[in-house]
């Protein structure tokens, strides 16, 4: 014979039924809920000592080559002289005009024939002041061919022009 | 009505007494869920930010370690080389023994050398005027003149005047500026990453390599950047008698 339920209380002290429903719920969710926060918090802690772990060895292999490098400091030290010299040396070496000049006076008095002497050079950063002494017409106009033919300046202008029959022209020019 | 009438806080209503328990513990979870993973979270990400830097720095120090083994022999050469072409202190002498060499080379004539005041060129780099006269035939001046600027320590010249003396022979006045630059005193931290030459400093350094040492000059010399521990003054130590054989 199937049990058979009484409820002698008032039936306004009993519960409502789908309040009993709602409570049911609640009561599983919160045993799911608990079991997944267990689980998560497993879980994280198992994560973070993996981390922590990791991050030790890390630290080891980093401390070990830092011992390593320290070893080679001199090394290092060197490389930051070289920097810190070519720094130091390119803005010296970007301020050589005058060199150039001097190249260029080189390769113009190779090519002037052998008739025209320079008899005074000023070099200045931004110019050449040349006084030469030709011997005959002939050779001054060579060496002015040569001048301006060999594409070593940019524009060549006279400053004077003179004639000495003993010994010959004498021309100054400005040459840039 | 029983919750109004009988006045004690334990009488709840039934609907309400079956729904406490369910739902205070759901509160707790949640309260409990956002305080403690918050907590994780932050903790996790920390670590994991931790561990990326570590391994970042563990990478730039392998390859610092393996670059710095390989150019060991390379830049001691290139230091001495660098340091010759700008030394730390002043260059006038060795810039006057160099002009002397050159000018021996040159068959060129060297008179009235002397030395001025110091002037500071842009940043440390310091320079010291030297002037002089060279006298010889114009093509060895010029070759002299030239060689000038081949030659360490980095020396540039200015006012340049020549004046022909006999019919082969003329006189340059001329002035030289000679620089020097004290060495750096810092060096970056351990986990910097070697910063290495851009192209166009490597071609400078390719032009300080070549310029030509002072003859007398002995690169043995391993130019560093002194440490502190060097510069602290050292007790007298025992020295061995060089006169026994």
């Amino acid at each position: 014979m199937p049990a058979v339920k009484f409820n002698l209380l008032p039936a306004d002290l009993a519960p409502k039924e789908s309040i009993i429903k709602l409570s049911n719920n609640l009561k599983k969710i919160s045993v799911i809920g608990y079991s997944l926060f267990i689980v998560a918090g497993l879980a994280s802690a198992a994560f973070f000592f993996y981390l922590s772990n990791e991050v030790s060895k890390a630290s080891s292999t980093t401390e070990q080559y830092k011992q390593s490098i320290s070893s080679l400091e001199k090394t290092e030290q060197k490389l930051i002289l070289i920097r810190d010299r070519v720094e130091k040396a390119e803005k010296i070496l970007k301020t050589s005009p005058t060199e150039k000049r001097i190249d260029s006076l080189k390769v113009l008095s190779a090519s002037f024939p052998d008739e025209i002497t320079f008899t005074n050079v000023e070099i200045f950063p931004d110019r050449l002041d040349l006084t030469i002494l030709a011997s005959n017409s002939q050779a001054l106009k060579e060496g002015m061919a040569e001048l301006t033919d060999s594409g070593l300046f940019k524009k060549v202008e006279m400053i004077s022009f003179g004639l000495n029959p003993k010994s010959g022209y004498l021309v100054t020019l400005q040459v840039f | 009505m029983a919750f109004l009438t009988t006045g004690s806080s334990f009488d709840l209503p039934p609907n309400l007494r079956v729904l406490v328990v369910p739902v205070v513990a759901t509160f707790v979870l949640i309260i409990l869920s956002f305080f403690v993973m918050r907590e994780a979270i932050n903790r996790i990400t920390l670590t994991r930010l931790r561990l990326e830097k570590t391994r970042k720095d563990a990478r730039v120090l392998q390859q610092k370690q393996l670059f710095l083994q390989e150019i060991t022999d390379q830049a001691q050469v290139q230091s001495e080389a660098a340091t010759l072409a700008l030394p730390e202190r002043n260059s006038a002498l060795l810039t006057m023994a160099q002009l002397r060499n050159l000018a021996e080379k040159n068959i060129v004539s060297l008179e009235n050398m002397a030395t001025g005041s110091q002037e500071k060129s842009e940043g440390e780099v310091t320079a010291v005027v030297i002037s002089f006269d060279a006298i010889g035939r114009l093509e060895r001046v010029l070759e002299f003149l030239s060689s000038i600027q081949g030659a360490a320590p980095l020396a540039r010249l200015e006012n340049v005047k020549m004046t022909q003396q006999t019919q082969d022979s003329i006189i340059v006045t001329a002035s030289l500026k000679a620089y020097w630059a004290p060495f750096p005193e810092q060096i970056p931290a351990l986990t910097e990453p070697v910063q290495q030459l851009t192209a166009e400093e490597q071609e400078i350094l390719t032009q300080l390599l070549a310029l030509t040492p002072p003859p007398f000059f002995a690169t043995t010399r391993v130019p560093t950047i002194p440490t502190l521990d060097q510069t602290q003054p050292q007790a007298p130590t025992q020295r061995a008698n060089p006169f026994t054989f």
